[in-house]
């Protein structure tokens, strides 16, 4: 397994920052309500994840130890609002809708664990294929929670109507509890897999 | 540093004894003089002392300049290396200041870095801000013209601030005829302010509700209810409104339901001084 194809493990299953790691919980909650939601807040959040994996990776030899964090928020942030400009000019819906979760990005957990943890000690190359790499991990996520509250509270799929009228709908999948409901189950499911083919790796040695 | 600089002065150090090797030939000739006078072969020993005189007398004559001379360089010497070794102590000076102030983990360093960072993070946001201005402007323009325009079904209007209050925006048709108003209410709902905007026409009548932000629970939002044919009841009626008078509340709403009721008899007391029904 090249460390390419071992990055993008790490961060779809093995450190899934949003499964696995439990970082970047409020705005999982927060935007899984639909799957349109959670696919754009997925996107914005994965390409602050790149551009600021990438910028502090290049400047990593220059920030002084002691204001690492200052200057990662300041990197951050800055990428932040460059996403919730372009979101409002662009797509001024769906920037409407993920409303003040955009701005939050800034203090999301997964991108300032990112650079400390990766980004502030390797290169540029391998920072930025790891941002692309955890940035999807917490997509899929939002992804799987968004479409079992989606599909369970309004019976759509993308605003589609999947499920028959007389489907009865579970409000309360759409509200906070429903959110920590489908994330806990979703994260047991999670865990089970690993846990199967850790034992399946084990086995096989 | 101090011994460097001993090192680099003294080269300098044998010109000032220029008056050295002129003293010592006066010696030398001496011990010399046996071993020329004792030659191998025997040959009378040639006069010694014709030259010295001669050798003697240039030094005496010359000697004090020389030394003179020599003390001068000296001194000058040792003028210039003090002027020198004190240049030096304050360069060594500045050195340490800037290495002190500029070292990775100095706080004028942690100040510059930060600062750097800021600006040209900073100055990217106002590059990208310049780009994207004009375009979110026009964005919300356009989605404040389309919500005003909702409540006048089949209307294509524009909508201007009007002189009857803060939130009333007087719609009008191609031809810049008024057509109606559109109004900016926000009664409070069951959890917290629902904003809507009422339109009414020339003879005071609704000509539609519509709802652009609440925050009331999953039943009753955009998705839900509201939609239900709720709102369509006060299109085509003049107020004042209440519940149970001609329009049904959203059952398992009733608060919610209220509030939009309050909202909309609200946008038309804005109204009451300018139009009667």
């Amino acid at each position: 397994m090249t460390q390419t194809m071992r990055q993008f493990k790490n961060g779809l299953v093995d450190q899934n920052p949003t499964l696995v790691l439990l970082l970047g919980m409020c705005p999982t909650l927060a935007v899984s309500t639909s799957l349109t939601n959670a696919v754009g807040m997925g996107l914005a959040a994965t390409a602050v994840l790149i551009c600021s994996n990438v910028v502090i990776s290049a400047l990593r030899k220059l920030i002084p130890d002691k204001i690492r964090i200052a200057a990662f928020v300041v990197v951050i942030a800055g990428f932040v609002t460059a996403v919730d400009y372009l979101l409002q000019a662009f797509a001024p819906a769906l920037s409407d809708s993920l409303g003040m979760f955009i701005p939050l990005i800034v203090v999301n957990c997964i991108i300032l664990a990112r650079a400390e943890a990766f980004a502030s000690k390797n290169g540029v190359v391998r920072s930025a294929i790891d941002g692309l790499a955890m940035g999807m991990g917490f997509t899929m996520a939002l992804i799987f929670v968004a479409a079992v509250r989606e599909l369970l509270s309004a019976g759509t799929l993308f605003e589609f109507t999947i499920l028959p009228d007389a489907f009865p709908k579970i409000d309360i999948m759409g509200q906070p509890p429903g959110g920590f409901i489908v994330l806990g189950v979703v994260i047991a499911v999670m865990q089970a897999v690993r846990n199967r083919s850790k034992a399946k790796n084990a086995a096989g040695l | 540093m101090n011994e460097d600089f001993a090192e680099a002065a003294e080269p300098r150090e044998p010109v000032s004894g220029v008056t050295e090797p002129a003293s010592e030939p006066s010696g030398e000739p001496v011990p010399d003089e046996p071993v020329t006078g004792s030659g191998p072969d025997g040959a009378p020993p040639k006069p010694p002392y014709k030259k010295l005189p001669d050798l003697k007398g240039v030094m005496m004559r010359t000697g004090p300049f020389l030394n003179a001379a020599g003390k001068g360089l000296r001194a000058a010497v040792r003028v210039t290396a003090a002027v020198l070794r004190v240049i030096w102590r304050i360069l060594c000076a500045i050195g340490r200041f800037l290495h002190r102030v500029f070292r990775k983990d100095s706080i004028p360093n942690l100040i510059l870095v930060l600062a750097l960072l800021t600006a040209v993070t900073a100055a990217g946001l106002g590059v990208i801000y310049t780009v994207t201005g004009p375009q979110i402007e026009a964005a919300r323009a356009e989605a404040f013209d389309a919500a005003m325009g909702e409540v006048f079904p089949g209307l294509e209007l524009a909508f201007v601030k009007s002189s009857f209050g803060e939130n009333v925006y007087e719609g009008r048709d191609a031809d810049g005829n008024l057509a109606g108003f559109s109004i900016l209410v926000s009664p409070d709902g069951y959890s917290g302010p629902i904003g809507m905007i009422v339109g009414v026409d020339l003879r005071r009548e609704v000509t539609g509700v519509t709802v652009v932000s609440q925050r009331e629970t999953r039943g009753f939002d955009a998705k839900g209810t509201m939609q239900n044919g709720f709102l369509e009841q006060f299109a085509g009626k003049n107020g004042p409104f209440a519940l149970g008078n001609g329009i049904d509340a959203i059952s398992g709403a009733t608060i919610s339901s209220e509030a939009v009721t309050q909202g909309v008899n609200d946008a038309l007391a804005l109204l009451d001084r300018e139009i009667q029904p």
